[in-house]
């Protein structure tokens, strides 16, 4: 074992050398081999707490959202903090996959895959928050039917809904040609839905020349549209908040803001799956640590924009000293919010700077960690953007205070579950990596 | 040349419509988004008739709302002279306690005592067991025996049950008066000889200045004290200067506010006095010609120098000149007080008679009192009680029946009042409850006072039956009011009139022949008639109103050397022994009362700092004292006196002196319905019970101490 | 095809694109001709014809007593609430007293405002609405359709006052407690925001009265149940554009203030500051 380990690192080296059969066996295995039993182990737990919060969604849609810890004058939480937050992590994949398959960036050929799974799993999960944040979730269709589009609200069914079915749309095409692949290599091998699956999935692919060339332009086509998605996505959740009044909401910087945030979030995200994948399936020398270095690096760059985004709008609201904002803003340095607040910056920036900055030699580790912390500050992030302002309104109501409520924690849980599961199912049925882009370098 | 702006809405309508035209075709949009208005239901009949409020003496009248003969709304009647289409917060929940899903459905008798089990009994079974107690009295000789707590209503059912209880030879009658809530009557009497029909006009006063009487919340009629206030603020705008340890709402909305320790105010008032008979700037004519005893009052003033009190108050000396010197430089100028100890009240009422307000508009007025006892000719019947009563007030009931080896009274009477809550340390009451052998308390819900009764009868609610109504109103009028029944009685309820008189034919004898009317409507009918009121008035509902004959008051010397002047009723304490603490009556819950209405829960005082606060007892407490006793907004602490300790959630705010802490009463009931029950705590119940020379409870309690739970 | 003639179809894309923007910059000049000059509540918005109801409420005068509250709270058939409720802040009251303590050169006084939804002409919280369930009517006040709303909270969170409510909870009312309950006005229900609508129900009622006695509505015809009911006077209720009229003679006074005005958002309840 270790001998062929250290056979897979000498093919590293020379990765002009890598032997495309066994890259196509060596990203298949996970499609043929059964799960074993650590794995259904873990997918029934998360499964369970899929379950779980499941349930707690029905006794909050009997119940209505009186079992959360919401009130006056704190409005929105958890669930909205976990739209964003879930939005932020869908970026990964469109991010890294249209930012650099545009810029035609070599070393992400082995990332798009897991980063198009991510920006998929997490899709849904993000939507549904918003439907789970609802007083009337049976109404929801009176977006359809009443659509009032002076409403931030509407501008983002828009625009997620646009980004939904481009992203399923750009996983899919860039998925044909693995089906194709799988198609072959696995007839026989694998059960019979599988078969079908890939073979369905294949779309009748041969990899022509003229296929091929249609497939590249599709491609190229889709990456720009979606950059554009990612952006106006994005720019629009913070829109949500930015275009009320709101001390601590209304501010130009939120769109950017947002959109930085949530690259930061999604090469979090994308990290912490691909040092995840690299290790559980053995594909070190499929996914060099060049590829990683190039990573940390854009992630660095990242955490530094959101270190600045940050600054900048803390620095305008303090010299602005406007009455409602420094209530906020207070609040956050050092009152209420102050803990969540220090935490954010320690794990959206200083901790993941430093991870990032002393991460050359220690790349998984420190990428791992760097990702998973980074993706906890942001959720802090968001935490401190809704909360905060919402216990300081403008006239003195009083403060409001704000506490996760069991249902709540059940449904947070069972959404960050069923994120996990959705990926791990995913990384059992589809090749984890884009066979085609690797056989192209 | 139109100027163009561009403007949130119409950059966002702007947008919108592009998007909208792309999205929709236009018609159809406009057609689709813009709501219509829902047409409101047909009403098969609407009508509405007027009705009066039942809650406290004030007896405003109400503008029911009729929808198929059902009440569903109610304002103020207009044109009305006490209410003037205004009402008090209590009196727009009025629905709420007719309809309260708590409301007692038929009369109860307690099965055995010290059980709480109760059983349905018929209304004949109720009066015949009351009649047998009563009986009982009667044959021991022993009528004084029977204590009669009526309700506040000036009206004409408490005009019978006075009646039967003169009729039945006790001197025991008290109409239940809430002294928070009444001018210094103690004081009127003493200095004046008398003290029904004396009024404060209030809203032609030149200068108000209230020695710790938080007026706006605690009025004899809260409807006329808004009114009032609005008239002071209205046209000229008079000053208003508010005395009281804790920024109350008349303190907010006085013009100065002047944070003495609570018990201080008569020192205060004697300072102020001491100022003006120094500085000669007394009306030196009336107090020369219609006064006596001043140069005895003099020598008590003489001890009260303004830094003496200043210190008892914890005041600047400065403050009490300056207001001395505005006090007699605004005419008229008026010193309002609360019925506290009947050192404080003359301490205060003396500064009207320094100022020369006394008889003039503006000043302390007073007129004939209507009384609203039946007609005469039946009055001169009634024998009235014998002898002297023992006990003084009906709030030293619990003294009384605590004291000796039996309870003076045997058959206790309580007429939709609940002291068992609304007096200090109702503790004291309870157990004095526990040992009077009978009582009957009449209630519309299980009160506490009813929790220890044998028998609970349930009363019809104000607007079940026909309701009247005799007072002088806050100008000095004669205001006589009646209104027919609203709607019918929704459950097995009596009218106390009817329950009254039968109960009197079946005793027989002189009581019987006191009352010599079948019922209610019966009587009223003389009463009509003896009053003068239109035939119209007794069909449709009505009021007759007209001025009062002016008594001046002036005319009999007004006296000023009092015995509780030189020896007041209670020491008072030099500032520095723990913390007092001072009671707040918020509006809300006027005489105590109302904590079982919902809609009244959240106005528990008026509070800043959290949300939420209204619906649990807090006690406000300055930042400084919070700091020095390690409490933090919003905590939970007990409050503890020497009668008990009970718990509140701490309010820090700048609002009430450093050495004073200040809870409202209203919340903490044991009974009272599903609404009332169990909400926040009673600061009654760390009140000690103290009394004032005129035997009336005081509402104060020091050396409190406070710390976290 | 279309490779052969790029530059035509940009071209054509440009123009198309110019003229939809010139239409739409059009239609918004018709819609809002010169709107909000100077604005002062005495003289907001002359322009439009037709009522404009709004209210002022004389601060001076107003004492805090709350009774506006509760009869806004019988009129409108508002949710009992429980203490656990009302320790989040869940206990919905459309019209509350706003107390505000403040230290000023070493005094301490404390202002009483009783609140409302401020009913803005320009409302944040219905641009906001992605389902069109609240709206300005023709006549400035600002309502909320039940059966609409999904509950998504946003106009809440827009609105600068907190003068818009969300139910939690589905409002527990025992059967008696129903009863008197007004047949006018909507009883809500779990998960819908609720609001101040100056008992719009009343406009209706006057609105069909004057029609049947066939005459314009006049001053005093339309009331609100907490105007009616103040006992100091403090509150008046009428049309703005009606010179004439308490409210616009009021609206007038020197006194006169608007809550939060910089944030634009033109509300129609003037508060006259105290005399201090």
């Amino acid at each position: 074992m270790s001998q062929s380990i250290a056979a897979d690192l000498t093919a590293v080296g020379h990765s002009q050398a890598i032997d495309m059969e066994r890259v196509e066996e060596a990203v298949l295995k996970p499609l043929v081999n059964p799960a074993g039993w650590r794995f259904a182990a873990f997918a029934w737990l998360l499964a369970a707490v899929f379950a779980t919060g499941l349930a707690a969604w029905a006794w909050q849609i009997h119940k209505c959202l009186g079992v959360t810890g919401l009130g006056v004058p704190i409005f929105w939480g958890t669930y909205i903090i976990n739209f964003v937050w879930f939005i932020g992590i869908s970026h990964a994949g469109t991010l890294i996959s249209a930012i650099l398959r545009i810029t035609d960036a070599a070393w992400r050929r082995p990332f798009t895959r897991i980063a198009e799974t991510i920006t998929i799993a997490s899709l849904p999960f993000a939507v549904t928050c918003v439907i789970v944040d609802l007083g009337r979730p049976d109404r929801l269709l009176n977006v359809l039917l009443y659509p009032h589009m002076t409403s931030p609200l509407l501008w983002d069914v828009c625009c997620i809904t646009a980004y939904f079915i481009t992203s399923c749309l750009y996983f899919y095409i860039a998925l044909i040609p693995d089906f194709a692949t799988c198609r072959d290599r696995l007839a026989g091998k694998v059960s019979g839905w599988k078969e079908k699956l890939y073979r369905w999935g294949a779309f009748g692919w041969k990899g022509t020349e003229a296929e091929v060339r249609v497939h590249r332009g599709f491609m190229t086509a889709l990456s720009i549209v979606l950059l554009a998605l990612v952006v106006s996505v994005h720019t629009n959740v913070g829109f949500v908040f930015g275009m009320t009044s709101k001390p601590g909401w209304h501010t130009a910087v939120i769109g950017p803001y947002f959109v930085i945030g949530a690259a930061f979030q999604g090469l979090g995200a994308l990290s912490f799956f691909i040092v995840l994948v690299r290790r559980a399936f053995h594909l070190e020398w499929i996914i060099p640590e060049e590829g990683l270095q190039q990573l940390r690096k854009f992630f660095l760059a990242l955490t530094c924009f959101w270190g600045y985004f940050t600054g900048a709008e803390l620095l305008t609201t303090f010299y602005g000293q406007h009455t409602a904002e420094m209530a906020v803003f207070n609040a956050k340095w050092f009152g209420q919010y102050s803990v969540s607040f220090w935490a954010m910056i320690a794990g959206c920036f200083f901790i993941p700077f430093y991870l990032l900055v002393t991460g050359r030699k220690n790349i998984e580790r420190n990428l791992l960690w760097a990702g998973f912390i980074g993706n906890i500050g942001m959720w802090l992030e968001r935490y401190t953007i809704i909360v905060p302002s919402g216990s300081r309104p403008f006239l003195p109501w009083g403060i409001g205070h704000y506490a996760l409520s069991m249902v709540e924690w059940a449904i947070f849980a069972a959404w960050v579950a069923g994120f996990f599961l959705v990926f791990f199912l995913f990384a059992r049925v589809l090749p984890m990596l884009t066979i085609w882009e690797i056989e192209e370098a | 040349m139109k100027k163009y702006e561009i403007s949130r809405r119409g950059f966002l309508r702007w947008t919108g419509l592009i998007s909208g035209g792309v999205l929709l075709p236009k018609g159809v949009g406009a057609r689709v988004l813009s709501p219509q208005d829902r047409p409101l239901p047909n009403l098969r009949s609407e009508q509405y008739k007027p009705s009066i409020c039942g809650f406290c003496p004030a007896s405003c009248m109400l503008d029911i709302r009729l929808v198929d003969g059902k009440p569903v709304g109610l304002g103020g009647h207009a044109d009305h002279p006490i209410g003037r289409g205004a009402l008090c917060p209590q009196g727009c929940a009025v629905l709420q306690e007719v309809f309260h899903p708590d409301r007692l459905r038929y009369p109860l008798a307690r099965k055995s005592r010290g059980s709480a089990g109760w059983e349905r009994i018929s209304w004949g079974e109720a009066r015949n067991l009351l009649r047998f107690k009563l009986e009982t009295l009667l044959e021991r000789r022993r009528p004084e025996a029977l204590a009669v707590l009526a309700g506040p209503r000036k009206d004409l059912r408490r005009g019978i049950l006075q009646r039967f209880a003169e009729n039945f030879g006790t001197p025991h009658f008290w109409k239940w008066d809430w002294t928070p809530a009444q001018p210094p009557k103690d004081a009127f009497k003493r200095m004046h000889g008398f003290s029904k029909g004396i009024f404060y006009d209030l809203s032609n006063a030149g200068l108000l200045v209230s020695f710790g009487w938080d007026w706006l919340q605690a009025f004899p009629s809260p409807v006329e004290a808004q009114r009032a206030f609005g008239r002071l603020r209205g046209g000229r705008r008079s000053r208003i200067i508010q005395i009281e340890p804790r920024l109350s709402i008349s303190a907010a909305k006085s013009d100065e506010w002047i944070g003495a320790r609570g018990g201080s105010e008569g020192a205060v008032a004697l300072a102020v006095a001491h100022v003006m008979i120094r500085e000669g700037l007394y009306d030196r004519d009336f107090v020369g010609g219609r006064t006596e005893g001043f140069e005895a009052y003099r020598k008590i003033v003489d001890e009260y120098s303004p830094a003496r009190s200043a210190r008892l108050a914890g005041i600047p000396e400065e403050r009490i000149v300056a207001l001395a010197r505005e006090m007699a430089g605004s005419k008229p100028s008026l010193a309002v007080t609360s019925r506290t100890t009947v050192f404080d009240q003359i301490a205060v009422h003396s500064l009207n008679v320094l100022t020369g307000s006394i008889g003039v508009p503006g000043g302390v007025l007073a007129v004939q009192d209507p009384s609203s006892a039946p007609p005469a000719s039946f009055l001169s019947r009634g024998a009235g009680g014998k002898g002297a009563a023992s006990i003084v007030s009906w709030e030293q009931i619990p003294e009384a029946a605590l004291s000796g080896r039996e309870s003076p009274i045997g058959v206790l009477w309580v007429d939709g009042v609940n002291p068992a809550f609304s007096s200090p340390q109702p503790s004291q009451w309870r157990a004095a409850l526990e040992r009077i052998p009978f009582i009957v308390s009449f209630s519309p819900i299980m009160s506490e006072t009813s929790e220890f009764a044998d028998l609970v009868l349930p009363t019809h609610e104000a607007l079940e039956a026909p309701q009247d109504a005799s007072l002088v109103d806050a100008e000095g009028r004669r205001v006589d009011s009646f209104v027919p029944a609203v709607m019918p009685s929704l459950y097995d309820t009596a009218d106390l009139g009817d329950f009254v008189l039968e109960l009197a034919r079946d005793i027989g004898g002189r009581v019987s022949r006191g009352l010599p009317w079948k019922n209610y409507g019966e009587a009223l009918g003389d009463h009509a008639a003896k009053r003068g009121w239109k035939q119209g008035m007794l069909v449709g509902g009505g009021w007759s109103s007209a001025p009062s004959p002016v008594l001046a008051l002036g005319r009999k010397k007004c006296r000023m050397s009092h015995e509780e002047l030189a020896r007041p009723d209670v020491a008072i304490e030099e500032p520095g022994r723990g913390l007092d603490l001072h009671v707040q009556f918020p509006l809300a819950f006027f005489q105590a009362e109302g904590a079982q209405l919902p809609y009244l829960h959240g106005l528990n005082g008026i509070r800043g700092a959290k949300l939420g606060d209204g619906w649990e007892t807090t006690v406000d407490l300055h930042p400084e004292t919070a700091r020095r006793l390690q409490i933090e907004d919003g905590s939970a602490v007990w409050v503890e006196s020497d009668a008990g300790r009970i718990q509140a959630r701490a309010r820090v705010c700048e609002g009430v002196r450093e050495d004073t802490i200040s809870m409202p009463v209203g919340l903490g009931h044991t009974a009272m319905g599903r609404y009332a029950k169990g909400v926040g705590s009673n600061p009654a119940d760390i009140i000690p019970r103290e009394f004032s020379f005129a035997g009336r409870a005081l509402w104060r309690a020091q050396g409190v101490k406070v710390y976290a739970v | 095809m279309p490779s052969e003639k790029p530059s035509k179809t940009r071209k054509e894309f440009i123009v198309g694109a110019a003229a939809a923007v010139a239409a739409a910059a059009a239609a918004w000049a018709k819609i809002s001709p010169g709107k909000k000059t100077a604005s002062s509540p005495a003289k907001s918005a002359p322009e439009r014809r037709g009522h404009r109801w709004g209210m002022v409420i004389d601060l001076d005068r107003c004492t805090g007593c709350q009774a506006c509250g509760v009869a806004c709270s019988v009129e409108c058939n508002m949710m009992l609430g429980t203490p656990e409720e009302a320790s989040l802040g869940r206990v919905i009251r459309w019209l509350k007293i706003l107390p505000e303590t403040t230290i000023r050169d070493g005094r301490v006084r404390q202002s009483l405002k009783p609140m409302l939804c401020q009913q803005c002409d320009d409302p944040p919280c219905v641009h906001v609405c992605p389902v069109s369930a609240t709206f300005l009517s023709p006549e400035g006040i600002v309502g909320q359709v039940y059966a609409r709303c999904i509950g998504c909270r946003y106009c809440v969170n827009a609105c600068p006052y907190t003068c818009k409510f969300f139910n939690w909870d589905e409002p527990q009312w025992p059967q008696d407690v129903r009863m008197p309950f007004n047949p006018d006005v909507s009883v809500r229900y779990k998960g819908i925001v609720e609001k101040c609508l100056f008992c719009h129900h009343r406009l209706q009622r006057a609105k069909d009265k004057a029609r049947e006695e066939n005459r314009e509505l006049r001053e005093g015809d339309y009331t609100v149940a907490c105007q009616t009911v103040c006992p100091t006077q403090a509150i008046a209720f009428g049309d703005l554009n009606d010179p004439k009229s308490d409210v616009a003679k009021l609206a007038a006074s020197p006194r006169a203030r608007r809550l939060l005005e910089e944030l634009g958002a033109e509300p129609k309840v003037i508060y006259l500051q105290e005399v201090s």
